[in-house]
């Protein structure tokens, strides 16, 4: 029998999927928005003995549902759940099962026709999936741009607050050092109550100045952590760390290692911290390049290491042949939280963490150049020298101790270098690193040191050239030997001819250092 | 000539712009029975009019003056003892706070003694005397 359908066509009309169905769930009427969402074609729709060829719902669920709408007569909905689309495999149709959210609504006509609609809520709910994601994306996101202005705030005010107390405390300190100078040879009534009152101030200022020099050290907490490194390991290292997305990308990483070690003072784990992001961030322009560019280049990232002896620092280079960067932004790339990526690609912080690390070296990340051929953005490190004098003066600023010395040591080993100044600190001295016997000879005319340990083997001047140097600046500066016994004979050469005033054997120990010094400064003492 | 030197004693510029370290410092240097002729400024140009009246033993320098930087007039006094065929002026730079490129620019210009504030007439006797050459008066007889 032909039933008419024509009431039905209304329902063409509408957007959304409706099916009518008799109780024994055979298709009578579908709309237009029906076969769309089931993807089915009408042919396979038509010929569909029930709605379950094409819908792979259960049985009973749909039967409680006309039940439930025939029994009151009024509209019956389902749930939410997942639908499966069923493909029929035996048709053309190979897509695989689709599985959609929706809930289903019956309505009843009669006892034996139901208008079955469904109300899709999958594309609600990826949105709402999405919206959620992108929502803790920006909850972490914002927590860590509060926590890292939260650390520069702190340490850049830190900073500055030290300076404004310092002044105030050097003439406080100053002036009760004079006081309890004059007041010594005085004779006073209230002796007793002078000196108390003398003592709690001095140990009251006392206390602010430890306050103040943890202020800073929070300031530059790196600081503690500095050890001597070589820059090449650091940068092989970091090289290491971004070489599986480098070739994903199929762009070169170059690095000249230069002959010569490159050894520094450095906090390693930060330093590594620097240069992974500005790989990354040359990485993300040539990946960006490649997709937008129709001229293929290929991206190439170069890492140089070099000493510029004019700003007396050294060098690391970052070099990429990217897209460069546009002029008007160049001057806000350092500042916290600017990028020009994807939220979940970028946050902003690469430059501005990288930049406060470099600082905290006392050194500067700096671009130093950007045009349509690619960007270069070079890391500037004081030498080795510098560094562990600032932090060597910083200690000695820190205490009172008059007796402790500031000693150069002169060795290409950075291992030595870390020992030794180990032990030094334990003892309560504090060393100057230097790793080329020609930038020691220049800084003892720079800077003041009490005594100086030199390696005898090194590559480009021996001991023996050294220590000649030594003397043609200063006769009384004291210099001891460190070497193997193998060139003990060079010291039994040397020492009167260039006053060699001791010898440490490596391998040595933490006594034979402490000793061995202890001995050299109580002769200078005598002298 | 040491001791002749002694008897008439060295004289010194002190260069803060707060007074009371200037104070301080003159104090110091004074009570050590090694200075005698002890004079303050407390900007650059005060400074340089000091400098054209007579000629100082040592100079102590604060890093950051008003106006122009302490290391500004460390590089006038320089050319100035060029010219007029001084003795390379002995300069002690003091800071509030050491920084590398302090550090670096300071021995530039041949400074190579640096006291941080707060710093104790001890340390600031002991740098006078390592610049000036002589040793070191025993506690006793510094004041
Ligand atoms: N080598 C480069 N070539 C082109 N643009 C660059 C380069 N390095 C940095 N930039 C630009 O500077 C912006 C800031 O870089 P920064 O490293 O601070 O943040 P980011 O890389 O966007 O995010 P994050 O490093 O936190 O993942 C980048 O978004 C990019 O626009
Ligand atoms: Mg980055």
């Amino acid at each position: 029998m032909q039933e008419d359908t024509q009431p039905f066509q209304l329902l063409d009309a509408l957007f959304e999927p409706i099916v009518i169905i008799d109780d024994k769930f055979k298709i009578i009427y579908y709309n237009h928005f029906f076969s769309t969402f089931t993807k089915a074609s009408p042919r396979i729709i038509r010929n569909a003995q029930t709605i379950f060829k094409i819908i792979n719902v259960e049985e009973k669920i749909l039967q409680t549902l006309l039940a439930t709408a025939s029994a009151n007569n009024q509209v019956a909905l389902s749930q939410e759940m997942e639908i499966k689309l069923a493909s029929d495999a035996s048709e053309e149709n190979l897509a695989p099962d689709r599985q959609v959210h929706a809930s289903m609504k019956v309505i009843p006509l009669s006892t034996t026709r139901y208008i079955l609609c469904f109300n899709v809520l999958s594309v609600e709910k990826g949105l709402h999936r999405k919206y959620r994601e992108k929502l803790e994306e920006l909850k972490r996101a914002h927590g860590q741009i509060i926590q890292a202005d939260k650390l520069a705030t702190l340490g850049e005010l830190s900073a500055s607050i030290a300076h404004e107390i310092n002044n105030p405390l050097a003439i406080a300190m100053g002036h009760g050092e004079i006081l309890e100078r004059v007041l010594e040879n005085e004779t006073i009534q209230e002796r007793e109550l002078v000196d108390n009152a003398y003592k709690n101030i001095s140990e009251a200022l006392q206390r602010i100045k430890t306050i103040v020099m943890n202020m800073k050290s929070f300031a530059h907490k790196s600081e503690e952590k500095k050890q001597y490194h070589d820059l090449i390991s650091i940068i092989d290292k970091s090289m290491m760390l971004v070489d599986t997305p480098f070739r994903a990308a199929g762009i070169d990483l170059k690095f000249e290692r230069p002959v010569d070690k490159f050894i520094t003072l450095v906090n390693r784990i930060e330093m590594e911290q620097v240069i992974v992001n500005l790989l990354k961030n040359a990485l993300d322009a040539l990946r960006e390049q490649s997709t937008i560019s129709a001229a293929h280049i290929h991206g190439i990232v170069e890492i140089k290491l070099k000493k510029n002896k004019q700003d007396e620092c050294l060098e690391i280079l970052v070099i990429d042949n990217g897209p460069g960067i546009p002029e008007k932004i160049q001057g806000e790339i350092f500042s916290p939280f600017f990028t020009t990526k994807e939220i979940s690609e970028g946050t902003g912080l690469g430059l501005s963490v990288s930049s406060k690390i470099v600082e905290g070296h006392h050194g500067k990340l700096q671009l130093t150049k950007s045009s349509n051929e690619g960007s270069i953005f070079t890391v500037q490190l004081p030498l080795i020298e510098v560094s562990s004098y600032v932090a060597s003066v910083n200690a000695l600023n820190a205490s009172n101790d008059a007796s402790r010395k500031k000693i150069l040591v002169v060795d290409d080993e950075e291992k030595i270098l870390n020992i030794l100044s180990t032990f030094l600190e334990e003892v309560g001295h504090t060393m100057i690193g230097s790793t080329d016997p020609s930038e020691a000879l220049e800084m003892m005319d720079k800077l003041e040191m009490d005594l100086i340990i030199t390696d005898y083997n090194m590559p480009r001047m021996n001991g023996h050239d050294f220590a000649k140097n030594v003397r043609k600046k200063s006769n009384s500066i004291p210099l001891i030997y460190l070497t193997s016994s193998q060139f003990l004979n060079h010291f039994q050469e040397d020492r009167q001819k260039y006053n060699i005033a001791g010898l440490i054997l490596k391998p040595f120990s933490k006594e034979d250092v402490t000793t061995i010094i202890d001995g050299v400064f109580k002769e200078a003492k005598k002298k | 000539m040491k001791f002749l030197r002694l008897e008439n004693k060295f004289s010194a510029l002190v260069v803060d712009d707060e007074q009371q370290i200037c104070d301080m410092v003159k104090i110091f240097l004074t009570f050590s029975g090694l200075f005698e002729n002890v004079v303050t400024a407390n900007d650059v140009i005060v400074a340089k009019q000091k400098l054209s009246n007579q000629k100082f033993d040592l100079i102590i320098i604060d890093n950051i003056l008003p106006k122009r930087g302490g290391l500004d007039l460390v590089d006038y006094i320089n050319n100035y003892s060029r010219n007029a065929n001084y003795q390379k002026t002995r300069i002690i730079l003091i800071s509030g706070v050491l920084k590398a490129e302090d550090v670096i620019s300071a021995t530039r210009y041949g400074i190579k003694h640096i006291l941080v504030k707060p710093f104790t007439n001890q340390k600031l006797i002991a740098a006078a005397c390592d610049i000036l050459g002589i040793s070191t008066p025993n506690k006793d007889s510094e004041l």
